[in-house]
Parts: structure tokens; sequence; C-alpha cells
């Protein structure tokens, strides 16, 4: 059991900066996810981790040992990929035993292990199979299991449910978390799914380019995301981003979409401490789907200025929620409202907004105003 | 309808040309098969195309005979050069294609560069590093010079097959535990079935049927088949039977080879060609 530090560290290849000075403290026993679009560096990261790609610069200590310079084999780690890299030559068994037997383990100690990690699993009654004769969602449990055996200091997960078709992704992503408390191990797990991202990890680290955008537990990310990227990364539908123009009306600011004013609530504006410094100039203001509402169905007392009229485009109905398209003058937006609502595509509807939910973002460094 | 006829009668003319074809190319084997199992009185020149009035063994009798050095020398030469270009091509294979080498795009080129270097163009400059080194005459210097001639087909071919094993599987087996030579020994070597074969196939028929640096570079008593085999048709007046039977033993190992393998040989090198 070990955490795991990054201090500054670099990835270059040829001209091409993989992953920029990223600076990370990863606890002992912490599930943490990188997330991020694809080539924002977060495989890369992880590879570093594990010894297959050399580091640049900086430095990368497991359980407080630098391991810039350790071969993969004596960090301690186990490592789950993407696509299971499972020996294709070697039945079930020999694949979950091949680290021990390479680590001179008693015969007994090995068959012991796998056979207990097979039970975890519920693939015992596979281990004679070869990886060819799985199906995908046997050949991850496999690969899982192959990293169990070893019982390591940190596990590696790169991807590993990507492979999966959608339903069986739900189920694995309950059973590695379920894992993850049974093992209390450290776990690194590398995900393009901000979904698995958001239900998996104890935090998440966000990443763009190659830099680390922001690191949090997973709801502080979402209710307080420090930028436009990571507002619109995490949470699906993604959040919505109007460019106004903030105003200042006696104590009460407002955002100005010209054809809808609305007034930011006062302990929001609170918060945003630094918002009158924006006052008159354009700034981008976000609000979640769901913190939209139909404003024929609050339940709340309806306040004037929380709401705007707007033009419906679309309306999916999800069962448990209708997502609805909005269009106001050159602005759009989408809403999660009840099922029930009247909103119909084509016609105006009223939407009230939680006006204590705003996301204010400056223009230019599409920093969030904090 | 007419076109259908027209078709019908092109169809039959170009069986016609095809079969002609195949018998003008079949006439030598006919030969040699005929001739080799006739008695050596039997043959002549009026009577070459006649079959055989009674099958007649002595011809290979007397060639397994004459010939029994010069095969076991073949057998020797082939097998083991066979072999060794093979494990040294897996090995430049592993590593040309799974390890990030500087100027590999360079290197590689070069070395596929020797598949086309004609064998006349250096047998002088070979013949005399042989001799400068001792190594002139015997069988291990022959088995050298085809190891090394080898080495190009080889090592392209093995590394093309291993460029389609993917690199999460040789990380996996790195943080498994193995170096170097544990992912080579253990991941690489048991997944190479087919272009072992498909090399093996390739190096043994080359080197079987090679005789411009077997007659150059061996002594006698270090002669495989091919050379063997041609020095007793140069010679005087012998019975034809008996070179007859001499080339068909020389040529029934690569035949048997690829009767047995050959379907793996093409699938082989498809799979290559087609993924690569």
């Amino acid at each position: 059991m070990a955490g795991v530090t990054l201090q500054n560290v670099t990835k270059r290849f040829g001209n091409v900066v993989a992953v920029n000075n990223a600076t990370l403290e990863v606890k002992d026993r912490e599930f943490i996810v990188l997330v991020g679009p694809s080539g924002c560096g977060k495989s890369t990261t992880l590879r570093m981790v594990a010894g297959l790609e050399e580091i640049t610069e900086g430095t990368i200590l497991i359980d407080d040992t630098v391991v810039n310079d350790v071969p993969p084999k004596d960090r301690d780690i186990a490592m789950v990929f993407q696509n299971y890299a499972l020996y294709p030559h070697m039945d079930v068994y020999n694949n979950m035993a091949f680290g021990l037997k390479l680590r001179k383990f008693p015969k007994l100690q090995i068959d012991q292990r796998v056979k207990e990690a097979a039970r975890l699993l519920g693939i015992e009654n596979l281990l004679d199979r070869k990886p060819k004769a799985l199906s995908g969602g046997q050949r991850q449990r496999v690969a899982v299991g192959r990293a169990i055996v070893r019982e390591p200091k940190v596990f590696l997960m790169d991807e590993p449910l990507s492979n999966l078709d959608a339903k069986l992704r739900v189920q694995m992503r309950a059973e590695l978390a379920k894992l993850h408390n049974r093992l209390q191990t450290t776990i690194i797990y590398v995900t393009h799914d901000q979904t698995e991202a958001m239900t998996m990890g104890d935090r998440i680290v966000v990443m763009r380019d190659g830099f680390i955008q922001q690191v949090g537990a997973p709801l502080e990310i979402y209710n307080e995301p420090n930028s436009v990227f990571v507002a619109g990364f995490i949470g699906s539908p993604a959040m919505n981003f109007m460019d106004v123009v903030v105003r200042k009306d006696g104590d009460n600011y407002i955002v100005d979409g010209g054809a809808f004013k609305l007034t930011i609530d006062p302990a929001r504006a609170a918060q945003l401490r630094n918002l009158e410094r924006y006052v008159n100039k354009e700034v981008i203001f976000g609000i979640r789907p769901e913190d939209i509402e139909d404003a024929e169905l609050a339940d709340e007392q309806l306040i004037d200025t929380s709401i705007m009229t707007a033009t419906v485009d679309v309306t999916e109905p999800m069962g448990a929620e209708v997502f609805a398209y909005f269009s106001i003058a050159n602005h759009s937006f989408v809403a999660r409202l009840n099922p029930i609502t009247t909103a119909t595509p084509g016609q105006e509807h009223r939407v009230m907004l939680d006006m204590s939910k705003i996301h204010i973002f400056d223009k230019d460094t599409e920093a969030a105003i904090a | 309808m007419t076109s259908l006829k027209f078709r019908r009668i092109t169809d039959v003319l170009a069986l016609i040309l095809a079969l002609s074809l195949a018998i003008v190319y079949l006439v030598p084997i006919y030969m040699t098969v005929i001739t080799s199992l006739k008695a050596p009185e039997e043959i002549s020149f009026m009577t070459a195309w006649q079959l055989p009035s009674e099958i007649n063994w002595q011809g290979y009798a007397a060639a397994l005979q004459k010939f029994a050095p010069s095969l076991k020398n073949s057998f020797m030469l082939a097998i083991s050069a066979t072999l060794i270009s093979a494990v040294m091509g897996s090995l430049n294979g592993f590593v040309l294609s799974k390890y990030p080498i500087p100027g590999v795009n360079v290197m590689m080129p070069l070395i596929v560069f020797g598949m086309f270097i004609p064998y006349q163009s250096i047998l002088v400059p070979l013949f005399q590093f042989m001799q400068k080194t001792g190594l002139y005459g015997g069988l291990p210097g022959l088995i050298l010079v085809h190891v090394v001639y080898g080495l190009p087909i080889t090592t392209l071919l093995f590394r093309s097959f291993y460029q389609e094993i993917p690199d999460e599987l040789l990380g996996a087996a790195s943080i498994d535990g193995a170096d170097f030579f544990g992912i080579f020994r253990y991941l690489i070597l048991p997944l190479s079935g087919p272009p072992f074969l498909v090399v093996s196939i390739w190096q043994f028929t080359q080197i079987w049927n090679e005789f411009l640096f077997a007659v150059t570079l061996a002594r006698p008593n270090a002669q495989p088949i091919t050379v063997a085999l041609a020095n007793l048709a140069g010679g005087q007046a012998v019975s034809w039977n008996l070179p007859m039977a001499g080339s068909i033993l020389a040529a029934l190992p690569t035949v048997v080879i690829y009767v047995l393998l050959g379907r793996y040989f093409v699938r082989g090198l498809l799979a290559g060609a087609l993924k690569g």
C-alpha cells in the first residue's frame, strides 16, 4: 500500500509535449481518476508511473522512493490495459500466474492466489481457457485478476472498460469500485469517460493538452469547476455557456444576454468575490442543464428576475426526464426538464434558472471567476 | 447469346493453351522420372520417350549409395543454417520492431538491401575472406555464409510479423517481471510459430538448392548434393538412370516440405503482406 507522487513531471516526444509539468499527490489507498479528451496526456502519465515511458523531466515517487530509473517490474505495480493485453498463448490460469512464476513464488502460493482471485472475479470455471475463447467481459476480468494476484502497491488502469458494451461497462464500473473497497489499494485509473470519473474516483484529475487542469473530489469539480474546459467536460449533458455582460443594478449583479436579463442570487454573487471587476465587461455565463426548470412546474415561488422565455428547438424524452434544447436570440442551451413538461418544439416556453448555481468565467482566460 | 458462345470458344482455347504449356513444363520431369526407373541398357535416344519396360530401382540404390555423403552434407548444411538464421532473424526482428532504435528507418532498408546483392558479385572477396579466416572448404564456413545471406529475409519476415504484436502485450510482460530475454523467451517465441514456419521453409529450400557458394567454398568431402550431382553429370559416359535418380533424391526434401507445409507458407506470407 503506497502513495504516488509526481513532481513537475514533463514528457516530450520530440517537439510534442505530452505531459507538461504535472504535479500530483496520490494518497495511499486512494482511487484517483485521470480524465480528459484523447491526447490530453493522461495515458502517458500513467505509463510513466508504470515505467513503460521514460520521464523527460521531473520526479516520480512510489511509496516515497524515487522510481525514475526503476524498471517496471521492480516498481511493485500492476497494470490493466485497454485491450486487456492477455498473453494469447497462455490459458487464463497461466495468464494470471505468469507474474508470480517469474518472481519465483512457490507453486502452492501461486495456486492459492490465482484461485482466490478467480473466485473473487467469478472466473473459476474459465481457468483452462485461452483468451480467444473468452468474451470481452471475461477477458476484462482476467486482466484484472492478473493484476490482483500480484498484490501490488499500486494498480494502474488504462481505460479498462472502454472496450466493453454499455451495459457491461456499467456493471464492471460498480464491480471495480467494490473491488477497490475490498482490496484497499491505491488505484490510478485513466478514462476519457466523465461518468466513470464521477462515479468511481475518490478524486478526479482533469487533464487537457498535457496540463493538469483541476484536481478534486468529483462533486467539488462538478460544483466548482475552475475553467470553461472542466465545466464543459464534466457533466452530461454539458454545462451551457452563453456570452453575456455583467451589469450592476444597485446591490444586485445582473447577467445581460441582450435578449434576457437575469439577476444573480445575492448569496452566489457574494461568493464570486472578483465579480465587481467585471461589471460592464463581457464574460462567459455557465449554467448546468439541471439548474434550468420549466417555470410552469416550478414549486418555488416564481422570481421574475430568473425567468426567460425561449424557443424550444428539440425535445429528447429520456423517460425520467426530458432534454429540451432552447434558443433565445443568438444563445442556445439545454435543460433537463421534468417529463410532464409541456414544452413543445417550435413554441416558446418559460424557463426558470437557478441563479444561485451559476458560473461566471473570464472571457479571455476562460478561468472561473471566484 | 453470341457473347456466351464466344466466351465458351475462348474458354476452350485458353484451356488448350494452358494444357499444352503444362505439358511442355512437365516434360523434363516426365523424362527424369522414367529414365531414373529404367535399366541402364534400356536407355537410348531412340526409346527415350517410352516408359520403362519394367521398373528398375537399381538407379536409386546406386544413387543413394553414391550420394549418401553429399546428402548428409546437404541436410547438415540446410538444417543448421536454417535454424541459426531463423533464430537470429527472430531476435533481429524483435529488437527492430519493438525497441526504439535510433536510425531504424535507415537500418532496415540497408539490411533488406542484402537480399538483392547477387551471389556472383561478392564471390571473389568472399572466397578470399574464407581462406584468410581458415573457414574455406568445410561445412561450418558454408553454414556461416548461408546464415549471413539469409539474415536480411529472415529479419524482414520476423519484423513484419512482430509489428503486429501489440506493444501493450510487451508492457504487460515487463510489468509482470520479464526482462528483455524473458519477454523474448516467454512471449515472443511462443507466438512465433507462423513466421518460423515461413522462414524455415524458405531458408531450407534456398540453402538446399544453392549451388554457387557450395561449388566455390566447399572441398569435395563437404560438398552438398547439388555439387555432387553436377560433378556426376559433367563426368564421362554414365548410365543415365543414376544421375536422374540422384536428381529426384535431391529434389525430394524440398518437394516434400512444400507439399506438407506449403499452404502454411502461403498463409504466413499473406498474413505479413496484408497486415504489414
